[in-house]
């Protein structure tokens, strides 16, 4: 095959290529499934995390709840908390949803700053 | 030989493009959603949001915020998704806890009337005083600061689901009547009697679970021990079609059972199914319990 070929066998599959990614990409994308926690909006992860919160206000197993806030923002539950505070005040949640928010964040931070102080 | 092949080369190049370009872009690279609902959640994720859910119920004891978080799930039908959860779980032996609160859940929704008691804190004290905004503040900033340090080189998302329904769920109601199933009520056998209905049923213990004042109660744990064999647990509330205090448990021929209802109930020994019919006709049965809070 001639040079000239050759080039424009290239461009061919690089036109091809941009054609089917922009098909993929942005004309029939998939859809939208098996989505993770993670990924949810804002609003609907403050009030995962307000569930994590209630049910750490009656156990009291913080481990739990770590465990727990690990499908939102694997290995920072406390930003995760605090994400969900900030959602929470913009969306006016009721004081006793916000109390137990924040109970949850103080024994993060607790439990953050033993574990930092241990050597 | 005659080099006049026609353009057919530039058809065969766009067609082995296009191919490549949609399989990375619909399955290697598939577009990466942001700011998702909870109902477009895989399944194993679906399965940690209703446990979470229904363990954050037995703290509130609010069927309707529940149900409205439950709802943002789509769940064809949320009260089976939550028993076939529970029974799943409990089959692999799961979080004992969870599969009774989703028990619990599911009764609650099958039965309007069913209201329980909220379980108690285990702080006496709450934070008067929620994080102030200077704090959130710097939150903001760290959190912006995570998710640029997160951010992956996939494709950025061309197609945001649009907000369609608030994800804060309804004012809080605080239950009214308390019917509270708890592991720690002394639960005794009122009635034993032998369920001789065909050869063709299955030879069931059916267990209905009931409080002082004869109401059914659901989320209650049931213990099932054979001779040399782990202990079995299940809950009621399970069935709530049938009631939110009824349990069942597939029997075996010539088999001593022993069951507890609750933890702190009676032990009752030497359970066994009845044979029914005689002769060749015969076949086995199964047993109904009803045990009573005293």
């Amino acid at each position: 095959m001639s040079r000239g070929r050759w080039i424009g066998f290239i461009a061919a599959i690089l036109l091809g290529l941009t054609a089917g990614l922009i098909y993929g990409w942005v004309v029939n994308p998939a859809p939208v499934s098996n989505t993770t926690l993670a990924s949810m909006r804002g609003d609907y992860k403050a009030d995962y995390v307000l569930m994590v919160a209630e049910t750490y206000h009656t156990s009291g197993d913080l481990a739990q709840a770590r465990a727990d806030l690990d499908y939102i923002l694997p290995d920072e539950p406390l930003i995760a908390v605090q994400s969900a505070v900030i959602t929470a005040q913009q969306l006016a949640y009721p004081t006793n949803d916000m109390q137990m928010l924040a109970q949850l964040e103080m024994a993060l931070k607790a439990g953050a700053q033993s574990a930092g102080g241990t050597p | 030989m005659n080099e006049k092949k026609g353009p057919f080369y530039l058809f065969t190049g766009l067609i082995i493009g296009l191919l490549v370009g949609v399989i990375v872009s619909r399955f290697m690279l598939p577009v990466s959603y942001t700011d998702t609902e909870p109902a477009t959640l895989r399944t194993d994720q679906r399965e940690v949001y209703r446990s979470m859910v229904a363990r954050a119920f037995l703290m509130e004891a609010d069927v309707n915020r529940a149900r409205s978080r439950l709802e943002l799930l789509q769940d064809a039908s949320p009260v089976e998704e939550l028993i076939a959860q529970a029974q799943s779980l409990l089959a692999n032996k799961g979080d004992e806890q969870s599969a009774r609160a989703m028990a619990l859940l599911a009764a609650s929704f099958s039965q309007p009337n069913l209201m329980i008691t909220p379980l108690p804190p285990a702080f006496t004290s709450m934070p008067t005083v929620p994080p102030t905004l200077a704090v959130t503040a710097s939150i903001q900033a760290a959190t912006a600061s995570i998710q640029a340090a997160t951010a992956t080189s996939m494709p950025s998302p061309t197609t945001r689901p649009a907000p369609t329904q608030t994800p804060r769920s309804t004012p809080q109601v605080q239950a009214s009547s308390t019917v509270q199933p708890t592991e720690h009520y002394s639960f005794q056998l009122v009635s034993n009697d032998p369920v001789c209905q065909s050869a063709d049923a299955r030879p069931l213990m059916q267990i209905t679970v009931l409080d002082d004042k004869e109401n059914p109660l659901a989320g209650v744990k049931i213990e099932i021990t054979l001779v040399n064999a782990a202990p079995t647990y299940f809950y009621t509330g399970l069935y709530p079609e049938i009631s939110p205090g009824y349990a069942d448990y597939l029997m075996a021929k010539d088999t001593l059972y022993n069951l507890r209802v609750g933890d702190g109930g009676q032990l009752v020994t030497g359970l066994q199914a009845p044979v029914c019919g005689e002769g060749s006709d015969a076949y086995t049965g199964g047993l109904k319990l009803t045990f009573r809070q005293p």
